[in-house]
């Protein structure tokens, strides 16, 4: 106790590193698909009203 | 008349002190889920189950008693903790979330305290997947933990179960200290703009499918956690499953919360709950929430560095799963402050951020310590 190896520790760093940055970046990718998504279907759901308005 | 008295007294004789603090942590954990009202539904029938489990020569816990028959069909096949992901998935609303998508970051900052508590674990003497178990308490989610240390750690299920959902419940005695001390009295009094924006309904229906899809892409093993959470919430979303949107609102999640509690209450026996390693995962299961708060508060003073429009840094500590009591916490914290600052949206925002961060997060863990142990032998 107390007294890890640093190979342990290594791994340690390793697994937190690899895991912050694989967090944020699955993250970004949910926000981006998010925008992209939000995006591209409020402007259809706009289209789609203007069209029924003008009938 | 001898062999009578015998076997009637069989229990009585094999009853030790150490059987005794078990029944007194487990009217602890019966207590607290009863007077206090913390997490009920979880404490006491783990309270109830360590009893079951530390009665000598209980019939509950033999090869063929009806805990282990469950424990061997629910939890160390992970059948349990996937189940209440659907039921979870059905209960979340994702629509805050797709209103304010940039809230997504805070529920990925939130998770620093799971890797740095993995840290501090290492540092206490345990390997790799015991850290790894112990740091996801950070995760703020029950069945993400369980998940996780069914996997890595099963001996260890009990207490880090014990502290993931204690600590969920104090989330509001534990969350406001650290925030008090990592924030000015004028960045607490920091107002946001909050719009209302539509989100048309097929995006409500697309967000699980995506996400799953993504994730699985990135991290297949996080599959069953996210494919499960993102499948309860598509009934949930798709507006023609109202009644099995109900059923797993209601009927499954109650159910399979029973039983899992029960369940890993059975595992609280004396000979693997008392020992240090408890009270070491009971302490850093706390730290495990601090470094959560404090690394989403201090996440979102760094993108106060770059923004225009200042985020009040309070709402990065709502980026924690724990659902929707830590969102209720900020926004309490911001009225003593101000009684006409509304951050609450915000906060349910980077709330329910936090519920998908933190399966992410486990997903990431699966996938990272084997590999990483695979590349060191």
């Amino acid at each position: 106790m107390f007294n890890p190896s640093s190979e342990l520790v290594g791994a340690g760093l390793q697994v937190m590193a690899y895991g912050l940055v694989g967090v944020f970046t699955v993250l970004i990718l949910f926000y981006l698909v998010t925008k992209a998504m939000v995006s591209i279907f409020t402007k259809l759901d706009v289209r789609r009203k203007a069209r029924l308005e003008n009938r | 008349m001898q062999g009578l008295i015998d076997s009637l007294s069989i229990g009585l004789s094999e009853f030790s002190y150490l059987n005794l603090v078990m029944f007194a942590i487990a009217g602890i954990l019966i207590y607290l889920a009863i007077a206090k009202d913390y997490e009920p539904m979880l404490l006491l029938p783990i309270g109830f189950g360590a009893i079951l489990a530390n009665i000598p020569l209980s019939s509950a816990i033999t090869e063929e008693g009806f805990l282990t028959v469950l424990y061997n069909s629910g939890i160390s096949n992970e059948l349990f903790p996937v189940l209440i992901f659907i039921a979870v998935g059905a209960m979340i609303d994702f629509k805050p979330l797709l209103q304010n998508p940039f809230m997504l970051f805070f529920g990925a900052a939130a998770q620093f305290g799971i890797f740095a508590t993995m840290m501090f674990a290492i540092f206490l003497g345990f390997d790799l997947k015991e850290a790894a178990s112990i740091g996801i308490i950070g995760a703020a989610d029950g069945p993400t933990s369980i998940y996780v240390a069914g996997i890595f750690a099963p001996e260890y299920l009990g207490p880090i179960s014990v502290a993931a959902y204690s600590y969920m419940a104090l989330v509001p005695i534990i969350q406001p200290p650290v925030v008090r001390l990592l924030t000015s009295r004028n960045e607490r009094l920091i107002r946001m703009d909050y719009k209302q924006v539509e989100v048309p309904r097929i995006v409500e229906i697309l967000f699980p499918i995506m996400i799953t899809v993504i994730a699985g892409l990135l991290a297949p093993i996080s599959v069953a956690l996210v494919g499960s959470l993102m499948f309860g919430n598509l009934i949930r979303a798709c507006g023609v499953l109202t009644r099995l949107s109900n059923a797993a609102q209601n009927e499954l999640a109650n159910l399979v919360t029973l039983l899992l509690g029960i369940t890993i209450g059975s595992t609280m026996t004396a000979d693997k709950f008392l020992n240090l390693d408890t009270l070491m995962i009971m302490g850093m299961g706390l730290l495990a929430f601090v470094f959560d708060t404090a690394g989403g508060v201090l996440f979102a003073k760094l993108m106060n560095l770059f923004l225009r429009h200042k985020i009040n840094p309070m709402v990065g500590a709502a980026g924690i799963s724990a659902f929707p009591m830590s969102a209720r916490v900020i926004q309490r914290m911001a009225k003593d402050e101000d009684p006409h600052n509304f951050i609450l949206m915000q906060s349910i925002s980077a709330n329910v951020a936090g519920q998908l961060g933190s399966i992410v997060a486990g997903g990431m863990i699966l996938a990272l310590v084997p590999m990483i142990l695979l590349s060191m032998n």
